[in-house]
């Protein structure tokens, strides 16, 4: 009997994800650069980081680094929903090579 | 043989059916007054205290490129982060006590999505016109007055959202300035940044997305009802008197038609803001607004029936049980906000306006002056959390023969300013062997009981 796949759901690529993905990602980047910027001063940062940076004020170090959160954790976000939806062999499959 | 393409998965699980736009019905009552009141009151607090001033600065400012909050008379410095903390856990436990007992009234009153979309909906009406004009509107075709209508209605809309960015933004950074920046077009790109993601936050919120908010999107909605218990306030319709439902024939009563007092009007649907039917049971939806009681009070009151079938209960009120106020839960809830709201008022009273740190001089560990005397550097950063300029005396202790031989003078610290100052202490030689652990104390002159220890590092040779 030949094996059976099960895909995952059609891939629907559509604003559920969209939203799934970035907005969790956007609160936790809302609360990491409250707990990050109340303990660190972005001009500190700059003063230590790399040349690029040197000329950005402390509002745009706000901003640049709550975009870095939300990046970091739309990445999260999207790699935690992109494993959810990984194809997987169905359980209790009766042939051999399922029962491995 | 391959694997086939397709397979016996069933069809994918719908977590989100494409939201039906709902239109919801004005009302008019008890409930929908109070919410008119929570808006003017709330959205008026947001708009006007940012222009508010106190002793020359911003009353309500967050600064951010400062890093100074300032909060009427309180001026809060990154080092009080504890305080900023100790305000947000506090308005967590307000809101975890206020649900427990009375449900979501944060909901129904006072969240910004809620208020908001408010003011977007007064906008919407006065534009559109009520409910049936606005569906009718959206169904026709794109005539002129169409075209006018929600042009007018998407320009209001824009210019209170942007107006809001800008309100926002002006809690976070002075105000004033930003307007003057705004108007002449000097603003940086990080502000701008800002204003354009809260007006579009607005305007999509309070215009498109709604109940969706409350739905899809809202944390609190979800756990909300982790604090409910048989004793919260709920909004409940009562199904003994209103089943079962039916019209009802002119001068009949329910009972001659062996009917419950509900006529099944479903205004209390078309009113729904989130539209659901309260009908059936308490939902997760429900957004405690009111609004069908209005609506249903108004129907009970035309066809002579006593109000109340819908109303604000408790699942043990609904059961005819006595509602208790005082439960663990809710006490709990009111020791701990009781407990953290003495603590932050203690520790307000007795925070000691002023902050040093001594950074020790990194070029050389010590120097020998005058043949026989060791001195050491350092930069104390004197930072003066108060409202007021300070004088401050310097003394240091801990090694014999001790002095501060710069500054000469006591230092003076104007009000919410860090001042570096360079001190350099000495000791006699024979005294100051090795390396020494110093206190270092700042006293105000010009108050009472302000006073800090720091503690450093005094080296000399080695013995």
């Amino acid at each position: 009997m030949p094996r059976v796949y099960v895909l995952p759901p059609a891939p629907r690529f559509p604003r559920t994800d969209l939203g799934v993905v970035f907005w969790p990602s956007f609160l936790a980047a809302c609360f990491a650069s409250l707990l990050f910027f109340a303990a660190v001063d972005p001009l500190l940062l700059r003063d230590a980081g790399p040349a690029l940076f040197q000329h950005i004020d402390r509002e745009s170090g706000y901003a640049l680094g709550f975009l870095f959160f939300w990046v970091t954790s739309s990445l999260s976000s999207g790699l935690s929903l992109f494993l959810i939806r990984t194809p997987r062999a169905p359980k209790n499959d009766s042939t051999p090579n399922g029962a491995a | 043989m391959p694997a086939p393409a397709h397979s016996l998965a069933g069809p994918p699980e719908a977590f989100y059916a494409a939201a039906a736009k709902i239109y919801p019905r004005e009302t008019q009552g008890r409930f929908s007054n109070w919410r008119k009141i929570a808006v003017v009151v709330l959205l008026g607090l947001f708009y006007s205290v940012a222009w508010m001033s106190w002793n020359g600065h911003q009353a309500l400012l967050f600064d951010l490129p400062a890093r100074k909050f300032y909060i009427f008379g309180l001026t809060l410095w990154p080092q009080d982060f504890l305080y900023l903390a100790i305000l947000l856990i506090l308005a967590a436990l307000t809101l975890f006590f206020v649900t427990a007992l009375a449900g979501r009234l944060w909901c129904g009153y006072a969240c910004p999505q809620t208020v908001w979309t408010e003011l977007f909906t007064w906008i919407e009406r006065w534009t559109e016109g009520p409910r049936g004009r606005r569906i009718k509107l959206d169904r026709g075709p794109w005539t002129l007055a169409k075209v006018g209508r929600k042009t007018l209605k998407q320009g209001l809309w824009l210019a209170l959202a942007a107006y809001t960015g800008f309100t926002f933004v002006g809690y976070f950074t002075p105000i004033r300035a930003l307007g003057g920046e705004l108007w002449q077009l000097t603003i940086g790109p990080a502000a701008a940044f800002w204003i354009f993601l809260y007006s579009f936050a607005t305007y999509g919120n309070a215009g498109f997305l709604r109940e969706q908010v409350c739905k899809y999107m809202c944390p609190y909605a979800r756990f909300q009802s982790a604090m409910f218990d048989r004793n919260t306030l709920i909004i409940a319709y009562d199904q003994p008197r209103g089943e079962p439902r039916g019209a009802r024939r002119r001068g009949a009563t329910a009972q001659e038609q062996g009917r419950g007092d509900c006529i099944d009007c479903t205004l209390c649907v078309q009113v729904c803001p989130t539209g659901i039917d309260i009908r059936h049971g308490l939902q997760y939806e429900c957004i405690a607004c009111g609004a069908c009681i209005d609506a249903c009070d108004g129907v009970m009151d035309k066809i002579g029936s006593p109000r109340g079938l819908i109303h604000y209960t408790t699942e043990d009120g609904s059961r005819g049980l006595p509602v208790r106020i005082a439960r663990p839960r809710t006490l709990v809830y009111a020791a701990l906000l009781l407990a953290v709201s003495g603590y932050l008022v203690y520790s307000l009273m007795t925070r000691m306006p002023l902050i040093v740190d001594v950074i020790r001089d990194r070029n050389a560990l010590y120097r020998e002056v005058n043949g026989e005397q060791i001195e050491n550097t350092y930069t104390l950063k004197v930072i003066n959390l108060d409202a007021t300029p300070h004088v401050y005396q310097l003394t240091a202790t801990g090694v014999d023969r001790l002095y501060v031989a710069e500054p000469s003078e006591p230092i003076g610290v104007s009000a919410a300013t860090v001042s570096n100052v360079v001190v350099r202490l000495r000791a006699p030689e024979s005294r100051a062997m090795g390396v020494n652990r110093i206190t270092i104390t700042l006293r105000a002159l010009d108050r009472d009981g302000i006073q800090v220890h720091e503690n450093a590092r005094f080296i000399g040779p080695r013995s």
